[in-house]
């Protein structure tokens, strides 16, 4: 029974099965859809099915499956391409939580952990260009290693670094700009920008430490 | 020599993320202790992680979903394989790895634990990773899980007479899973994941019988452990930095507690 040509069907899917609630959720967040979301799985699994034997034995099953869905929903959904516009939106204001940090701050942690809504998270988060809303719902929401997701996306760690620093500073930007809408929280003047350069991965810290004595 | 402001904010996520380790971590806590604003600044990242977490929880898989996936697959033609190492990556890696556990085993046959469940715990407690809630009283801690995980949280049976740390969301075997951080006596630590698990897990080869259940004992690297599969159909790992018997203890008086 050992040396059968081809794998059964009930092979693939106990290889797979086990990572669907990973799948879907990140589909879901993906595509805030449940129809679409349940459509991008099933694509997923066809196409891991049809490249089953290009699956390296030994290596992270979960990140390959993660990265076919990714690509997938390139594909699916070509993403409009706003990259730089919302790069500059980060860069041009150093807003973060920081902001929150009002005059008093047990008021503004409260606003924003206490009396956020779940919908208006949902939303900032789905209005985060695919870059940076992916590392963020791996890292935060399915709590991946940087490894892990390195090896998701195909790039090096420290770019995982960078790009979770900068989505989460334009999420919790988001975030406080719908607070300030709705008036949960006063809004404040915004202080100079910071124009020096932001490292943000473990190489680059060791480097500017060496450096720095 | 100490680290500045600039220089721990690129690294905070990592800090937040559970990812730093050795001097990095000892240099930026250094820091911590030593700037308000970076620890303010820290706490907040790691409480909107957490807040995160809570507000999107991980979503169930649709009934009809793994229906329509295997009639997708049946339709699918059949992929064709020669070799059983391709046929069954995954089988043979576990072989592998279950044939270099047993020489392993064999070669030092005191060196547990060889579960990767317990491997895990272990690595968890010696990471010290950030909390995503921070409380003493472990009935707040045991609270924060509520909706976030797809089991419920049991307390301790002797919960009054155990002091927590906090508690974090961790990844086990693919599903969620919670860690709790006790203060264990005399300023040692003790860490506890419970996981949901089908299956029972070996956990090493040392059994002794507390508060009338079979719980698995052993110790690597300082760090003792204790396991065992709870009636309610989940799976209690402690790990503590104290020895084999005073971690036995503290699970048999606040974990298997008789009422």
């Amino acid at each position: 029974m050992l040396f059968r040509t081809a794998p059964s069907k009930p092979d693939f899917e106990r290889e797979v099965m086990p990572h669907l609630r990973l799948l879907y959720g990140v589909a879901l967040r993906m595509t805030r859809a449940e129809g679409d979301a349940e459509d991008l799985v099933q694509e997923t699994v066809l196409r891991a099915y049809r490249f089953w034997d290009s699956f390296e034995a030994g290596t992270n099953c979960k990140a390959w499956l993660l990265r076919i869905l990714t690509n997938s929903f390139r594909n699916r959904y070509r993403e409009r391409e706003r990259e730089q516009e919302i790069l500059d939106e980060v860069e041009s204001c150093d807003a973060h939580l920081g902001q929150f940090q009002g005059q008093n701050p047990r008021d503004a942690e409260s606003a924003l952990f206490g009396r956020m809504l779940s919908r208006d998270v949902e939303k900032a988060l789905a209005d985060l260009p695919g870059e940076f809303r992916l590392p963020v719902i791996l890292a935060d929401l399915e709590d991946l290693s940087y490894k892990e997701i390195a090896d998701v996306m195909g790039c090096p760690a420290g770019t995982v670094m960078s790009r979770l620093y900068r989505g989460r500073r334009l999420l919790q930007k988001r975030l406080h700009d719908y607070a300030v809408e709705s008036g949960i929280i006063r809004g404040q003047q915004e202080t100079a920008g910071k124009a020096e350069a932001q490292v943000v991965d473990l190489e680059g810290f060791r480097k500017m430490k060496q450096e720095g004595g | 020599m100490g680290m500045n402001c600039s220089e721990a904010d690129a690294i905070m996520y990592a800090f937040v993320d559970g990812e730093l380790s050795g001097s990095d971590r000892t240099a930026y806590e250094a820091h911590l202790m030593s700037c308000d604003a970076c620890a303010r600044a820290t706490r907040l990242q790691s409480r909107f992680k957490a807040a995160l977490r809570g507000h999107l929880p991980r979503p169930e898989v649709p009934e009809g979903l793994h229906q329509r996936l295997h009639r997708a697959l049946e339709a699918e033609p059949t992929v064709r394989r020669q070799w059983p190492w391709q046929a069954y990556p995954r089988i043979f890696t576990v072989a592998i790895a279950a044939a270099a556990a047993v020489v392993l085993l064999v070669a030092s046959p005191r060196r547990s634990p060889s579960s990767p469940v317990l491997e895990q715990a272990l690595s968890t407690f010696h990471h010290d990773v950030p909390l995503d809630v921070l409380s003493q009283s472990c009935a707040a801690v045991t609270d924060w899980f509520r909706g976030k995980l797809d089991f419920t949280m049991p307390p301790p049976a002797g919960a009054d007479r155990a002091l927590c740390q906090g508690g974090r969301l961790v990844n086990v075997r693919e599903r969620f899973a919670a860690y709790v951080v006790y203060q264990a006596p005399a300023g040692h630590r003790l860490g506890l994941m419970v996981f949901p698990a089908d299956d029972d897990l070996a956990f090493g080869p040392r059994r002794r019988t507390l508060g009338g259940r079979d719980v698995y004992v052993g110790s690597s690297r300082g760090v003792s452990t204790a396991a065992y599969h709870g009636p309610d159909g989940l799976t209690y790992v402690f790990t503590a930095d104290l020895d084999e018997d005073a971690l036995a203890h503290w699970v048999e008086t606040v974990y298997l507690q008789r009422r």
